[in-house]
């Protein structure tokens, strides 16, 4: 062959290999500007550049939404659906993380032109005023074309010829995805919000476990610069006013939740300017220093409130009683009344004690009662007479759980010295032994009750192995007011040296190998029946849930609240419980303290302490 | 030529110098041997060679050496 | 700009395109003119320093000519007084390559030691109670500047000893001294071979072209697929030593040996390569050295421009020097005929090893890794007499392949030991490292874990090791005389069409199309 030839034939080479790469860059889309033909996974997509990916989502469907969120990631927790919630219309979350306001003015600019818009929403944090045109030039953060108005050959050539390792890290995630989120693709595509299902189940509750969970999470380097962009944050948001006005789109600008740690690195006066020169532009409603900046649970982290520290905000905005917020939470800020409301907030700042919204409440937990106890999950009735007489003697008010959810959601009072009595599984001495008691010390208890093993009294299901009876329908609507009936699970608690089947689920986690959307079928459909089962015995669905045999993943977690019972409760013992108004969060996985025949008064009573 | 070949083949023994034509270009001759072997002739002949005559020219056969002892001989 | 990015091919074939549409006559222009592109495109400043150094050796040599001239006439006027008037135009054009040399290497010494030896000597003050004397300079470090400096040195070098004739243009000068491949590590050249290439406006030989594609192919894959997947795990074991068992140290080392040679040699073959597109072959740098039998010919197979540079520039004149010859006699006289002969190239061997650790960097591991090659090439010629008569007595014949292998083998060995030397940040680093190789060697802990401990995974071996494995049978093929290159270029078209796709595809997707892999930067470049 002739050296010509040889090199046409490199040239062919790579050509060839540039194609390749080109090709694979196009057919698998890691960010989504090609339409993502093969996989067609824009939460991947957005993951990965949410300035591409969201505009290529919003090309084929904007149709479907009239109203628009823009921000940065700490807008993800004002949620389309909570808005959809006050207001009527299909909103989209526009909010695009690490993002500021020159991009929010890209953003605007674009779905007012290419979209039906009716409103808009545009979140503003503390950081807005810190950055400004801090985009990089890297494929996961460039804008789209059609947002930055770059040449669009450019901007497709530069996609097409991108690293292939993010289309090789595509095609591998794609074969490691899940139905629950994970790092590569956090994003829920419809709404445009975070997919937060796994982020919002995480316990919250004891102030020291949560700092001990978030090492660090909640410090920030001091920053002497003060706000430097303050002028350009307020020209951008003054420009998207001048183009809502002009196309008469409804225009709400939300200055978000911040935390004590971000807000307490400028002085006074920054933050003063800042507020005043934005008021001299727009109204605007103020959440950033409320009762809630004081404390850390209401966060994520620093800079990233969480989404019903965000939904509290929303029913502040749009007057929903039935939401908890507490005192001097939100302001709607105008020129006018703006030096007023600046003056009163850093005069007295809304510091709130932290028993105002926030109480432990320990969980006992019993399960038979028997004349002759011979195990550690049995006691006897002379015991927990005296254990019943001891908590109420000592000022101790048993609650139940709807109760404890009425306090975090609602803001309803609890009692003083809440404690919380439970009984496993509903045996029949449940009936004949605890409820009687319970009834002469005007106590009360929570029975997690197994569904499918309801009512039955010698053998255990349909089979002749006998069992421990366990009380009827009846006789839990005989006890109501007492004793609270609760979830255990339907049939997630079978006992396997009995059961015929070769798939024996003795808890709620997946059986081994189980595919992960087989196991989350079965979960619901055990959920869902058991709950419709309550709803025709006792005319209401449940409220909490003991989780067989303690055994939870976070996917489970998921699940059950999915299904709308707001507490679980594992037999965890090592930590507290505490309560906190507004945080959904200090309901899940509750932790109990198990108590045995051999549980002394004294024990008790430091038990019932916390 | 004569005491010049002693003179080599005593220097470097096991170097062939009869016939050979390229005895720096293939690297037969060293820069230890050529060290050594500039002593040896600066002391027989009286001469000196220099840094400078050590070219591979000059070097890469026994004729070629003699060549420059010759010349160095002269001047 | 970065010899590994796409710009740089994009410069080169706008240069090479540029270069073969202009007339022969200009087409050395275009040379200069990219030359002085990629200088000044890297530092304005760098290009200043490098135009100071230009000026002063193009003068020196032009002021050698006019001398030698000027020699030529007096020796018209006055034929009787040849050898007098000879010497003293010897003296006259001493006294101006001198000169010249001085200031060339104090300005190398200058931008690359002066910092390093006013931190000792504020050290060393610093005993006495004295603090911070001298404040270091922190001057930038040109690019190429231990190159050029050689290079024009031995230009200075071959025009007294009348070995070339100096160049009478300043911009073709400037060309021989700042043509652009040479600038990040070398070559070396000389400007007899280089000049006459860069001037005489080659014609584009499509055969040569594909072999310099080749070659910089070449070299892209030996840097971007074994030298900086190395350097890392390299520089944990080297930076962490205390934390790891003396085998792996000692395998540290010898992947460094590996990092270091698929880096320069590969940057050599990307810019000989780069050169060759305009026609222009550069020195050579690497031939195989790992298969080098015995010190000696290692440090002609490695590195070789700057060995043969060291050899004709340091060695001979060194070793034919008055005072040698002079010791040598003494020696004769007191010790026998074989210390006598040896003195001269011994004494030598370990000035210029000390030179070529220098070059290396400033520091007392730079210098002792000096002593340690001229130390054992020194013991080699001393006791080759010695090894002569072993192999003779244990009737070992010398060029079977077991002792061939074992000879390599051995070199490797002495090159890996040497390596502790030069990759070690101090002097210190480098003992305690050997130390703790020979008394904490951990035999219990040679497994799997051992090769897994400083960061690289088994895929990565397994890269490594396929990368490592290709080289090796390569030289290997090219040792036994293989035409390699001839053989590839016989196959049918669909294989050498396989292999050039599967090189491009191995460029595009992981080096210039992957923005996550930038180049590191060469061990050499801008020493």
């Amino acid at each position: 062959m002739s050296a010509k030839k040889w090199l046409m034939m490199l040239a062919g080479a790579v050509a060839l290999a540039l194609a390749l790469c080109a090709g694979a860059n196009i057919l698998i889309d890691p960010f989504g500007v090609f339409g993502d033909p093969l996989f067609d996974w824009y939460s991947y997509n957005e993951t990965n550049n949410p300035r591409t990916a969201k505009i290529a989502w919003l090309e084929e469907n904007h149709g479907a939404y009239d109203s628009y969120i823009i921000g940065s990631s700490s807008a993800a927790s004002l949620e389309a659906r909570t808005m959809e919630k006050y207001v009527e219309g299909s909103w989209y979350n526009l909010f695009v993380y690490g993002s500021d306001t020159r991009d929010y003015r890209d953003l605007a600019a674009y779905v007012l032109e290419r979209c039906e818009v009716k409103r808009l929403v545009v979140n503003l944090g503390i950081n807005e005023a810190n950055v400004y045109d801090s985009q990089e030039d890297t494929l996961n953060d460039r804008m789209h074309c059609l947002a930055s108005g770059e040449n669009p050959a450019l901007f497709y050539l530069r996609y097409a010829l991108g690293n292939p390792r993010y289309a090789i890290d595509k095609a591998a995630a794609r074969l490691a995805d899940t139905e629950l989120p994970q790092v590569f693709d956090v994003f829920d595509v419809p709404s445009g919000c975070y997919d937060k299902r796994l982020r919002n189940v995480e316990k919250v509750g004891d102030p020291e476990v949560y700092a001990a969970a978030n090492p660090g999470s909640f410090y920030m380097e001091p920053d002497p610069d003060g706000l430097p962009y303050i002028e350009a944050c307020v020209q951008s948001v003054a420009e998207i006013r001048d183009m809502c006005e002009e196309r008469g789109v409804e225009l709400m600008v939300i200055c978000s939740p911040v935390s004590e740690a971000q807000w307490s690195l400028y002085t006074e006066e920054t933050l003063r300017s800042y507020k005043t020169a934005l008021a001299r532009e727009v109204d605007y409603w103020d959440f950033s220093c409320t009762p809630v900046t004081y404390d850390t649970r209401y966060f994520y982290d620093a800079t990233h409130f969480r989404t019903t520290t965000g939904d509290m905000a929303l029913a502040e905005i749009f007057g929903d009683e039935t939401v908890y917020r507490p005192e001097r939470f939100g302001m709607y800020v105008t020129e006018e009344n703006c030096q007023e409301w600046l003056d009163e907030l850093f005069a007295y700042p809304p510091r709130l004690p932290v028993s105002a919204y926030s109480v432990e409440t320990p969980i006992l937990m019993y399960h038979h009662f028997t004349e002759e106890p011979a195990q550690d999950t049995e006691v006897s009735p002379e015991t927990f007479a005296a254990h019943m007489e001891a908590l109420s003697q000592a000022g101790y008010c048993a609650v139940s759980f709807q109760e404890m959810v009425d306090y975090v959601y609602r803001g309803a009072p609890l009692p003083a010295n809440p404690v919380c009595i439970t009984i496993d599984d509903g045996y029949l001495s449940n009936y004949e032994i605890a409820f009687p008691i319970l009834q002469q010390y005007g106590m009360k208890a929570t029975v997690f009750a197994i569904g499918s093993s309801i009512g039955h009294t010698e053998y255990y299901k349909d089979t002749e192995f006998p069992i421990t009876p366990h009380f009827s329908w009846d006789q839990a609507r005989e006890m109501a007011g007492v004793i609270d009936l609760q979830s255990h699970t339907y049939d997630l608690h079978q006992w396997a040296p009995y059961e015929t089947g070769d798939r024996v689920r003795s808890s709620i986690l997946p059986l081994e190998g189980e595919d992960e959307e087989a196991w989350a079928e079965a979960v619901r459909e055990d959920l869902a029946y058991y709950d419709d089962v309550r709803r025709q015995e006792l005319g209401e669905g449940f409220c909490a849930l003991a989780y067989p045999g303690g055994y939870f993943s976070p996917a489970a977690e998921v699940l059950v609240h999915q299904s709308g019972i707001p507490v679980t409760v594992s037999i965890d013992e090592d930590s507290r419980n505490v309560l906190v108004q507004g945080l959904p969060q200090s309901l899940y996985a509750l932790c109990r303290r198990n108590v045995t025949e051999r549980t002394t008064v004294e024990e008790l009573l430091r038990m019932a302490d916390g | 030529m004569e005491e010049l070949m002693n003179i080599l083949t005593e220097t470097c023994p096991g170097i062939d110098f009869e016939g050979q034509e390229r005895l720096i270009d293939d690297g037969i001759l060293d820069s230890l041997n050529i060290v050594m072997l500039v002593g040896e002739l600066n002391e027989a002949f009286d001469i000196s060679i220099g840094a400078e005559d050590l070219v591979p020219e000059n070097f890469n056969s026994a004729q070629a050496i003699y060549a420059l002892v010759q010349r160095l001989s002269d001047e | 700009m970065s010899i590994n990015g796409a710009g740089f091919l994009l410069f080169l074939a706008l240069a090479a395109g540029a270069y073969y549409l202009l007339p022969k006559k200009h087409r050395w222009l275009v040379l200069l003119a990219a030359s002085a592109f990629f200088y000044l495109a890297y530092s304005v400043r760098a290009g200043a320093y490098l135009l100071a150094t230009i000026t002063l050796t193009f003068a020196a040599a032009r002021g050698m000519e006019v001398l030698r001239r000027r020699e030529r006439e007096e020796l018209d006027k006055w034929p009787e007084d040849r050898s007098a008037v000879k010497k003293r135009g010897k003296r006259r054009r001493r006294m101006v390559l001198a000169g010249a040399l001085v200031l060339n290497f104090a300005t190398l010494a200058l931008f690359k030691y002066l910092d390093s030896w006013l931190g000792t000597a504020n050290r060393l003050l610093g005993l006495f109670g004295v603090s911070q004397a001298f404040r270091p300079l922190g001057l930038l470090l040109p690019l190429g500047i231990s190159f050029y400096i050689f290079q024009t040195s031995g230009y200075l070098i071959d025009v007294y000893r009348g070995r070339v004739k100096p160049e009478g243009n300043f911009l073709k000068y400037a060309l021989f001294a700042c043509w652009f491949p040479q600038m990040i590590q070398g070559p070396i050249n000389r400007y007899d071979k280089l000049q006459p290439q860069l001037l005489r406006g080659n014609d584009p030989d499509p055969v040569k072209i594909k072999r310099a594609i080749q070659l910089m192919i070449w070299g892209v894959l030996k840097k971007a697929f074994l030298a900086d997947p190395l350097a890392e795990a390299v520089a944990e074991l080297f930076d962490n030593f205390t934390q790891y068992q003396g085998a792996s140290l000692l395998l540290g080392s010898a992947l460094y040996c590996v990092q270091l040679y698929a880096d320069f040699s590969g940057g050599t073959d990307l810019v000989r390569g780069a050169s060759a597109l305009f026609g222009v072959d550069m020195a050579e740098n690497f031939h195989r050295p790992y298969f080098a039998r015995s010190m000696d010919e290692f440090w002609r197979r490695w590195h070789m421009s700057l060995g043969e540079w060291m050899k004709d520039y340091l060695f001979y004149p060194l070793a034919l020097s008055g005072p040698m010859s002079r010791l040598g006699k003494r020696l004769r006289t007191r010790f026998g005929p074989q210390a006598g002969k040896l003195a001269a190239p011994c004494l030598s061997t370990v000035v210029v090893f000390l030179m070529v650790g220098l070059w290396q960097g400033p520091g007392m591991s730079n210098i002792a890794y000096g002593l340690w090659n001229g130390g054992l090439m020194s013991l080699a010629m001393i006791f080759a007499p010695w090894f002569l008569k072993v192999n003779q007595r244990l009737d070992l014949d010398g060029e079977n392949l077991p002792f061939r292998v074992f000879q390599s083998l051995r070199t490797c060995g002495l090159v890996v030991v040497g390596r502790y030397f030069s990759r070690a940040d101090s002097l210190m680093q480098a003992l305690r490292m050997l130390k703790r190789t020979v008394f904490h060697f951990g035999w219990g802990s040679l497994g799997a874990e051992t090769f897994l401990s400083f960061g690289l995974t088994g895929t990565d071996w397994l890269r490594l090791g396929l990368a490592g494995g290709t080289l090796l049978a390569v030289e290997l093929l090219l040792e036994k005389g293989v035409p390699l290159r001839e053989r590839l270029d016989q196959r049918p078209a669909w294989v050498q069409f396989a292999l050039l796709f599967g090189a491009a595809l191995l460029l595009t997707a992981f080096v210039y199309l992957n923005t996550d892999y930038t180049a590191i930067m060469y061990v050499y470049e801008n020493v």
